[in-house]
């Protein structure tokens, strides 16, 4: 088989990280080669390195038989390599074919629909060519993506954790496109965490630990057992859940609540929930459909336009978001960069967001504040080079302990978590599920907003259905099935 | 009645025309995100070069060029600290106002009362004998007819061509036009620098045809109505059209209501433009019909590889 794509001894070092320690990676034409590893192991790192968009401090890189230096994303589409990154690069006030032809055509636009039209029913991908980016669900957006590098003629298509934001059904779709591409002569890499999809799609695997290869595997020829040892470095075994189920008194009340999205439509239509002390309460639903207003409306960054929410009797509905935060409510926002955390502040001080009131009133007691830190560090196992580095250059898997370390210590009353293990590889999904059941343990009443029917059932106590902004049924979870949950998410009535 | 009407009119268009090109200026300048808050001091700049070089050539289309290259290479000083320092781009575009306050000032100093030759207005035949209309649209000048077909060239420009497209990538998402392989520094200064020659030129349109003199500080604070006409028109060129025939004629007002008597104290009317910019800004925040779309990654310095 011909080699399209060789890495010699790639490194890469980050302030206080090696991100890619002499990488060397082979990749043959027509193959789905698969890039494992864990969260911060170095996988986009080895990628956007290969993409011409950060250089690498020694190694070199041979692309179809010649050493190539990609100075910037222009030279690696050029060469005819296509990336879709794990966050997209959409311009979101362009449509569909706009953000399709950006930075390339002729001066005068022309109509290149029609060869839209040709990729798009060659390789299977569904999208509306006229719709605005803005309008688009997530795994829309992701099609938009690889109609992009498509477009582009490329030979090497890089995808980075391309499921991680998908349904189940969207990743069958986006496999089965993969499929039709390599039969045509592309070749792809795809980076994962998750062994199912690893061994499901790919034909080669290579594993990355700590910025390391540490095999190269024949898909057909190993197992998830193998994977996941290889992947973590020492046996995982996915242990059960423990629940202590108590009823407590209701402790979080949402009634009546109605709210407008950021266009101006109604989001929310008279949402009714109420969540026990002790309890956790599965809100189910295709991400935007009301989950992300829901979370801001409860944690108070979004106006309530109707209605009142209740947290232990006390109507919170107009508090500021301050008084929220006092009177114990906690959120693991699904927008971690975003709004989980000041990105551009140090750990320490993004640790310490909530509750440096508690270390004096004008001039802080920062020695007193970097021992909690540096407590809470060690306590959930925040992998950081120091207490001091921007949170933006913690891997995601970090970042999020990070915010549940803030959040959960606080001992709140009730939890709003959001798509808490979105992105996260097995340890530390294990670990954040572990975390909320603890907290939902100890008696906070907890609602776990998620796309993740899997995560719903093995963590939750009662089920509710989210779907254009209206509940449509709560169950308790022995009492109802996934395939039930499903039709209601997507719209149907049982 | 119907003759003062016609005669604001007229004067409204012509008055709104220095404004409408530095807004134009101002708006491709944002569209691809550079925000550029020099505008008072590069139409200063380009009012008193342009006047300058009328004076010493005896051409006042040598002297709009020359406003516009003044404007052009402030405009390339910002570039210089914002696109390729990556500094603060309110700090630097503060400094080009305070420059070219004091640098025109101090060059023009000895053209205070002179005369130069002048850009006149030009009736259009067949057209200007239109009934009202004809005085109103087709007795301007050159600069005016050719501000609206440059309106129309902007806005062809960014919906109908591929550079379009990468204008408004480099100001709503640099990241993206820049993995899609466009070089946003290069968009960048390329639409700052042909903003920056636009914005000139109105200074000297100032000089040459509007006032046909030139005085120290005479923009005024149009710089500033500018930056406010940009987003009065939501970043649409055609709109600024609107924006700034209304600004010229709110300016044209309150000298023609004085001139007929009428008692208002003038600076009341000198008002009436910024107070319908803090209006229109205040209708833009509260019904969110109205929110005009400020180009997302405006202000903001592009890193490559940031996280
Ligand atoms: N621009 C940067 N500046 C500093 N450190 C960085 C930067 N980019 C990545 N890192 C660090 O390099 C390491 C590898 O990161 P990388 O993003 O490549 O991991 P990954 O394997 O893609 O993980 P994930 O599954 O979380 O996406 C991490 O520890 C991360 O914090
Ligand atoms: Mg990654």
């Amino acid at each position: 088989m011909d080699v399209i794509l060789e890495m010699r001894n790639i490194t890469k070092k980050f302030p206080g990280i090696v991100a890619n320690k002499k990488v060397n990676i082979k990749v043959f034409k027509g193959e789905i080669h698969g890039l494992l590893g864990e969260n911060g192991a170095g996988k986009t790192t080895l990628m956007n390195i290969l993409f011409g968009i950060y250089k690498q401090d020694d190694g070199e890189i041979i692309y179809k038989g010649e050493k190539v230096e990609f100075r910037s994303p222009k030279d690696a589409i050029k060469a005819g390599i296509g990336m879709v990154h794990q966050h997209f690069n959409l311009v979101e006030t362009l449509t569909v074919w706009q953000n399709v032809v950006l930075g390339r055509g002729e001066f005068i636009l022309k109509d290149e629909k029609k060869k839209l039209l040709d990729v798009i029913n060659k390789y299977g991908i569904k999208i509306n060519l006229d719709a605005r980016i803005s309008t688009l669900s997530v795994g829309e957006k992701q099609r938009v993506e690889i109609l992009k590098a498509l477009y582009r003629d490329v030979e090497l298509l890089i995808l980075d954790e391309p499921t991680a934001i998908l349904t189940p059904q969207e990743t069958r779709t986006l496999f089965e496109s993969l499929r039709k591409m390599v039969k045509s002569g592309l070749t792809v890499i795809f980076i994962t965490h998750k062994l199912k999809e690893a061994l499901d799609v790919t034909d080669r695997i290579t594993i990355l630990r700590n910025g390391e290869v540490v095999r190269v595997v024949e898909t057909a020829k190993t197992n998830e057992v193998e994977l996941a040892k290889m992947m973590v470095g020492k046996e995982v075994v996915l242990k059960p859940i423990k629940r202590q189920k108590k009823k407590g008194k209701k402790v979080l009340k949402i009634e009546n609540v109605t709210a407008l999205n950021d266009e101006g439509v109604e989001a929310l239509k008279s949402i009714n929930l109420v969540v026990n002390s002790g309890e956790i309460l599965g809100l189910a639903g295709v991400s935007g459909n009301g989950q992300k207003e829901l979370e801001e409306v409860i944690v108070g960054v979004r106006r309530i336009e109707k209605g009142k929410i209740y947290l232990d009797d006390i109507d919170i509905s107009r508090m500021s978001i301050k008084d929220r935060i006092k009177s114990g409510l906690s959120c693991i926002p699904e927008d971690r960069l975003g709004s989980g955390v000041a990105s551009k502040l140090s750990v320490v001080e993004n640790l310490m967001l909530r509750d440096f009131e508690n270390y004096g009133k004008f001039n802080l007691d920062f020695e007193k504040m970097r021992k909690k830190a540096k407590e809470l560090v060690e306590e959930f196992d925040v992998k950081t080079p120091s207490l001091d580095i921007p949170v933006s250059m913690l891997s995601g898997g970090n970042l999020q302990r990070l915010i549940l370390a803030r959040e959960l210590s606080r001992n709140p009353k009730a939890l709003i978590a959001s798509q808490p293990t979105r992105g996260l590889d097995i340890a530390g999904i294990e670990y954040v599920r572990k975390k909320i059941v603890d907290t939902a343990n100890s008696g906070t009443a907890v609602i776990l907003i998620s796309e993740d029917l899997d995560e719903i059932f093995h963590m939750a106590d009662r089920i509710a259905v989210i779907y254009e902004g209206q509940i449509k049924g709560v169950f308790d979870k022995d009492v109802v099935t996934k395939e039930n949950v499903g039709i209601l998410m997507a719209g149907g009535s049982l | 009645m119907i003759e003062f009407i016609v005669s604001l009119l007229q004067a409204s268009i012509r008055a709104g025309t220095p404004l409408l090109y530095a807004t134009l200026g101002e708006m491709i300048t944002e569209k691809s995100g550079i925000l550029n808050l020099g505008v008072e001091g590069l139409m200063i700049m380009g009012a008193m070069s342009g006047f300058a070089l009328s004076f010493i050539t005896g051409n006042p289309w040598i002297g709009i060029l020359a406003g516009g290259f003044a404007g052009l290479i402030l405009a390339f000083i910002h570039g210089f600290f914002s696109i390729t320092l990556k500094v603060d781009q309110t700090v630097s575009g503060l400094m080009l106002v305070l420059l070219g306050l004091g640098l025109s000032g101090l060059i023009g100093k000895s053209y205070i009362g002179m005369v130069a030759n002048y850009i006149d207005p030009i009736a259009i035949p067949l057209l200007s004998s239109l009934p009202i209309l004809g005085k109103i649209l087709f007795t301007q000048d050159l600069l005016v007819y050719s501000s609206l077909l440059i309106t129309v060239f902007i806005w062809f420009i960014l919906h109908k061509t591929s550079f379009g497209l990468s204008i408004i990538a480099a100001g709503e998402n640099p990241e993206a036009a820049d993995t899609a392989g466009i070089n946003v520094d290069l968009v960048r200064y390329i639409c700052l620098l042909v903003g920056g020659f636009l914005i000139g030129v109105g200074g000297a349109y100032l000089s040459l045809a509007y006032a046909k003199l030139w005085t120290e500080g005479m923009t005024a604070g149009r710089g500033w109505i500018c930056l406010a006409l940009v987003i009065f028109s939501g970043w649409i060129p055609q709109r600024a059209v609107i924006g700034a025939y209304l600004f010229g004629g709110l300016d044209v007002l309150s000298f023609k209501l004085q001139a007929i008597g009428f008692t208002v104290p003038y600076q009341l009317l000198k008002m009436i433009p910024y107070i319908a910019t803090i209006l229109v800004l205040l209708l833009s925040l509260i019904k969110d019909k109205y929110r005009l779309k400020a180009p997302s990654a405006l202000g903001k310095p592009y890193f490559r590889g940031e996280r």
